[in-house]
């Protein structure tokens, strides 16, 4: 019966606390009670009275000793007893408060630094999703060699209607949908972006979450194309949008201008199964078509992978039976996609499937973010070892000079254990103060590591962390932690039996050698932790240096890109032509605009193309891969991004046909696109020209789209233009070709503009002018590509930040530390110095007599550090870009700083030994 | 803390709840009692017996209730509790295996 004790514990340790007198009193009569019984025996048996009292008290061994027992036994005092440390620490810290504010300000940012990287790493990689039992979710991938997390709709509804492990496979598209959403009833008022995404009607089943209004999808909602016009809200989109009316319910909105009704709201908190993303509508799959005005079967074919696959295994499921399985089902599907195919080699091969637990969700972007989040947990770990080593000395150097208190206290009958509980009573003061300003630390600190997070944009991804209950009990922990950390040692240094020497009063610190050689220690250990902090952070901000000073080959300066999708609204072909050309040349004549045009797809968005070609002159080589990158561009977009044309010309309006076709409808694979009639031209670059041509001039060759070289129709090359920078910053350039924006299809496209300064009016103008071609198409997004470019980087931006602050704030630390050290051995030595003076020591060797100490703390602190930093810096070359990880210069060169920080922390109270007077030192005490 | 040499650790708090099992009763006559029960074998010194009980009482096995003593006097009196009851039912069955294994060992003929 645990509960029963530990009530009956709870009530008498309460009870204590105000019953102290009554209980003092009890045990007195008690024990008295027991003495005179005993008297009266002794005096039955014979003894004189003053024999009896003489037995009967001998008997109890000391009658104040036997309370004490008592009272530790019985356990009577504990809270009581907590109460009173906690008013003398109160009292002790207030007598002094630079000691106070010190020890707090440095725990404070120790600890907040923690919470604040917790709460990330917390959000990224530690919280369960907010649905019923998510251990039993996995995500249903394939192809381990490249994991992919994609699927098609086919492949997808096979899995789900076929297998027998899970309890249920739902489905989501990747990503979120840009989508206009119109509320009042006039069809023409203005569309307010809002994000969907598109769910399977088992999805809210699968994942086990019920709506707080309303109701969800259900399998019949999986029955037809456009059958299903109803939409789910997130709950805060219901509460910014619908203030919670319930009476949303059954209302009707217009989602890319097609109606839908609302039918329910989802519960808090709750954003899908992807971590990053946040949903405001979740759609039906089946109305796809009809938001997307995309044919049915432009996204329900084996070829078009755009949704996530995400099962409820069933209790005793094995994870190989069901990868098997679903990989069995794929293969019926593809046999089946064999047959109805015209050309069978066209069929989408199945892959091999792998399961991953998904109970913490999984999302690209948290995926990018694991590693260097652990690394910056780590740092911010020995952050605060380096504080806590800072404050233990400061706690040090005070028990030193309480010593003659603690002395007395122990001398006059204080047990050690009850010093130590009133010394870590302290301690744990200190931390709690610390733990407290930590959590606005961290509160700050948080928002700012949100600002390195992706803004909220066209694709909605970002990293949403608060300080909640489990990051302020993460602080608790810290506090707790740190508190004994930095508190046992000078407790237990301080309380050493040895009471003699410290009852002497005019021999300081004689008894504290041992003391002083912790205190030394503390000071190495900070070093040894400093140095690998430093050369970690100088090797991130190289790396980050290094990407910025990459040739990008493009001028982001004054670059705008912004995103509109007339297709959403069912413009096809010669129409969407039609829009981006009108829109294009609008905005071309807008004031401070100097250049606009069009592109499929913008540098360092992760977006890419690519294909097999046949090129003029050159033959593959074995085992080289037939695949060039592409791009469609309009006319000035290289005079846009800042890419010079080296040779040739540019795309003019010409190169474009002069009607565009739209994609089929019913694409089948390997089917050959209509060519729309008009020349074939291209833009390649330099890459391409050195890979394929050497030294010989790329104008006037000729490239076919797939193999082998086709002499009809090809694409002339008409311009070189400089090598850009197109997927990351940090890999080498491909070869790449442009074509003409239109040549191929009409398909979304985003508009560049170069404007001649910041122009913060253009989002307005081009809402203006988006508005005069159709007032229902909202402008999705509008960024910079200065944006574009630092959200490339993100990462290592991230990184290289936070491991430098951290870096910078370890040294400031760690020389406190020092000069805390120094300044102490100078007082603590005054008189000696003094003597040395008087008998005709010079200054210098006083100074070097301080120095010595330093140069041997800092020399093997650095020894140490440069040893960890050469092994703990393997674990992080991956992210390194332009510096070796293991750089001797590095770690020299922060040594060296190390150094001179150290040289500089203990300047003053080295200067302060050297000035000493030696008639006021002998005065001294 | 002091123990008396001829009990064995742990035993003492077996005793005084076996003691305080049969009827309550106040520190000096717990001492008595043991001597008298035990044929003066155990005994427990004046020392060792008041941090005892206030062990088990902090235990919530045993409870204590100011009375009048037999003599007039108040005295403090303890008495067994529903979970000192249960601790005295486990500790009496470990004590048990725990004798006839030690003088199972020492019945073990010397060759």
């Amino acid at each position: 019966m645990r509960l029963e004790q530990l009530l009956h514990t709870l009530a008498r340790r309460l009870g204590s606390l105000f019953r102290r007198k009554r209980l003092e009193h009890d045990l007195d009569d008690e024990l008295q009670f027991h003495i005179e019984m005993r008297f009266a025996q002794e005096i039955a048996a014979g003894e004189t009275p003053e024999n009896a009292r003489y037995t009967a008290l001998r008997a109890m061994e000391g009658l104040e000793q036997q309370k004490e027992r008592c009272r530790d036994m019985g356990k009577m005092f504990i809270v009581d007893d907590l109460c009173r440390n906690l008013q003398y620490a109160i009292r002790a810290l207030k007598h002094s408060p630079g000691f106070a504010a010190v020890t707090v300000v440095t725990l404070a940012l120790g600890i907040g630094a923690n919470t604040a990287i917790f709460s990330l790493v917390d959000t990224v990689m530690l919280k369960l999703l907010p649905v019923k039992t998510p251990e039993q979710l996995y995500l249903i991938g394939h192809n381990p060699e490249r994991l992919s997390m994609s699927w098609n709709y086919p492949d997808y509804c096979a899995m789900r209607d076929h297998n027998t492990v899970f309890t249920g496979i739902a489905g989501y598209s990747l990503g979120l949908e840009p989508i206009g959403v119109q509320t009042g009833n006039a069809t023409g008022s203005a569309a307010k972006l809002s994000y969907g995404i598109f769910v399977s009607g088992n999805y809210f089943e699968v994942l086990g979450v019920s709506p707080v209004i309303g109701h969800v999808f259900n399998t019949s909602d999986d029955r037809a194309p456009g059958t299903s016009p109803y939409v789910v809200l997130s709950y805060s989109y219901w509460q910014s949008h619908f203030n919670r009316d319930r009476q949303v319910i059954g209302r009707k909105l217009s989602l890319n201008g097609y109606p839908f009704t609302v039918i329910g709201v989802a519960p808090p908190g709750f954003t899908g199964a992807d971590v990053a993303l946040k949903p405001d509508l979740f759609i039906p799959i089946m109305m796809r078509s009809e938001v997307r005005h995309e044919s049915f079967t432009n996204w329900n074919n084996r070829h078009a992978w755009w949704m996530t696959a995400l099962g409820r295994l069933k209790p005793g499921a094995g994870i190989k039976q069901a990868e098997g399985q679903l990989l069995a089902i794929c293969k019926d599907d593809e046999s089946a996609e064999r047959r109805s195919l015209p050309n069978p080699k066209m069929a989408r091969p199945a892959d091999q499937i792998v399961l991953e637990q998904a109970a913490r969700g999984f999302s690209y972007l948290a995926d990018q973010l694991k590693k260097p989040l652990l690394i910056l947990f780590v740092i911010v770990a020995l952050v605060l070892l380096i504080a806590c080593a800072n404050v233990a000395n400061l706690m040090l150097a005070r028990g030193a000079t309480r010593q003659r208190e603690i002395a007395v206290r122990l001398a006059v009958g204080a047990s050690r254990s009850r010093v130590i509980s009133q010394l870590l009573t302290e301690s744990m003061l200190i931390a709690f103060l610390g733990g407290i300003s930590g959590s606005a630390v961290a509160f700050i600190g948080i928002r700012g590591l949100l600002r390195f997070m992706p803004q909220i944009g066209y694709n909605v991804a970002t990293i949403n962390a608060t300080l909640d209950w489990r990051a302020l009990g993460f602080t608790l922990t810290a506090c707790v932690l740190t508190g004994l950390l930095f508190g046992i040692a000078p407790a237990w240094q301080s309380t050493r039996p040895d009471l003699v020497p410290a009852l002497k009063e005019d021999l300081p610190g004689s008894s504290g050698a041992r003391r002083f050689t912790l205190r030394k220690g503390l000071v190495i250990l900070q070093v040894g932790l400093s140095l690998p902090l430093l050369v970690g952070a100088g090797l991130f901000v190289r790396t980050l240096g290094n990407l910025r000073e990459v040739d990008t080959g493009f001028a982001p300066q004054n670059v705008f890109i912004a995103s509109v999708d007339p297709t959403t609204f069912g413009y096809k072909g010669q129409r969407t032509l039609e829009f981006y050309n009108r829109l294009c040349a609008g905005v071309s004549i807008l004031p401070g605009v100097r250049s606009a045009s069009l592109a499929l797809i913008t540098p360092l968005t992760g977006s890419s193309w690519d294909g097999s070609v046949s090129i003029e002159g050159y033959s593959w080589k074995a085992g080289e891969r037939d695949n060039i990158f592409f791009n469609a561009v309009g006319p000035r977009y290289f005079e846009t991004l800042g890419t010079p044309i080296l040779l040739g010309r540019d795309f003019t309006d010409l190169d474009n046909p002069a009607t565009a076709i739209e994609l089929p409808n019913d694409l089948i694979p390997g089917m050959k696109l209509p060519d729309p009639p008009g020349r074939h031209v291209a833009i390649v670059n330099e890459t391409f020209v050195r890979r394929f041509f050497g030294n010989r001039s790329a104008i006037g060759m000729h490239v076919s789209m797939g193999g082998p070289f086709r002499t009809n129709n090809p694409y002339e090359i008409v311009g070189v233009v400089k090598d850009a920078r197109y997927f990351t910053m940090r890999d080498a350039t491909e070869p790449m070709m442009f074509l003409p924006v239109w040549r191929r299809f009409a398909a979304q496209t985003e508009l560049l503009i170069r404007a001649s300064g910041p122009a913060p009016q253009l989002a307005a103008e081009l809402r203006r002018e988006i508005h005069q071609l159709n007032p229902v198409i909202p402008l999705l997004n509008m960024r910079t590509l200065e944006h574009d470019v630092d959200e490339s980087i993100l990462v290592e931006r991230l990184v290289a930040t936070l491991s430098g602050f951290f870096g910078v704030l370890a040294l400031l630390l760690s020389a406190v530390g020092l000069y805390g050290v120094v300044a102490y051995t100078v007082t603590r030595r005054t008189r000696e110095i003094g003597i040395r003076i008087a008998i005709g020591a010079e200054r210098r060797s006083v100074l070097w007599l301080i120095f010595k100490d330093v140069i041997m703390m800092v020399f093997i602190g650095a020894a140490i550090g440069a040893v960890a930093a050469f092994f703990a810096t393997r674990a992080i070359a991956g992210m390194l870009y332009g510096v070796a990880a293991k750089d001797p210069i590095s770690i020299i060169t922060t040594g060296l700083c190390l150094v001179i920080a150290a040289i500089l922390a203990s300047f003053l109270p080295a200067r302060r030994a050297a000035k000493i007077e030696p008639i006021e030192a002998l005065r001294y005490e | 803390m002091s123990k008396p040499s001829d009990l064995v650790q742990g035993t003492l708090d077996l005793l005084l709840l076996k003691i305080l099992a049969l009827e309550p009763l106040h520190g000096w006559a717990v001492s008595q009692r043991l001597k008298q029960v035990s044929g003066e074998v155990l005994q427990v010194s004046d020392g060792s017996l008041y941090p005892a009980l206030h062990k088990l009482e902090n235990e919530g096995w045993i409870t204590a209730e100011w009375k009048t003593s037999e003599l007039g006097r108040r005295a403090k009196f303890y008495s067994l509790t529903r979970l000192g009851r249960r601790q005295l039912a486990t500790e009496s069955a470990n004590w048990d295996r725990l004798s006839s294994a030690i003088s199972h060992v020492l019945k073990l003929q010397e060759s």
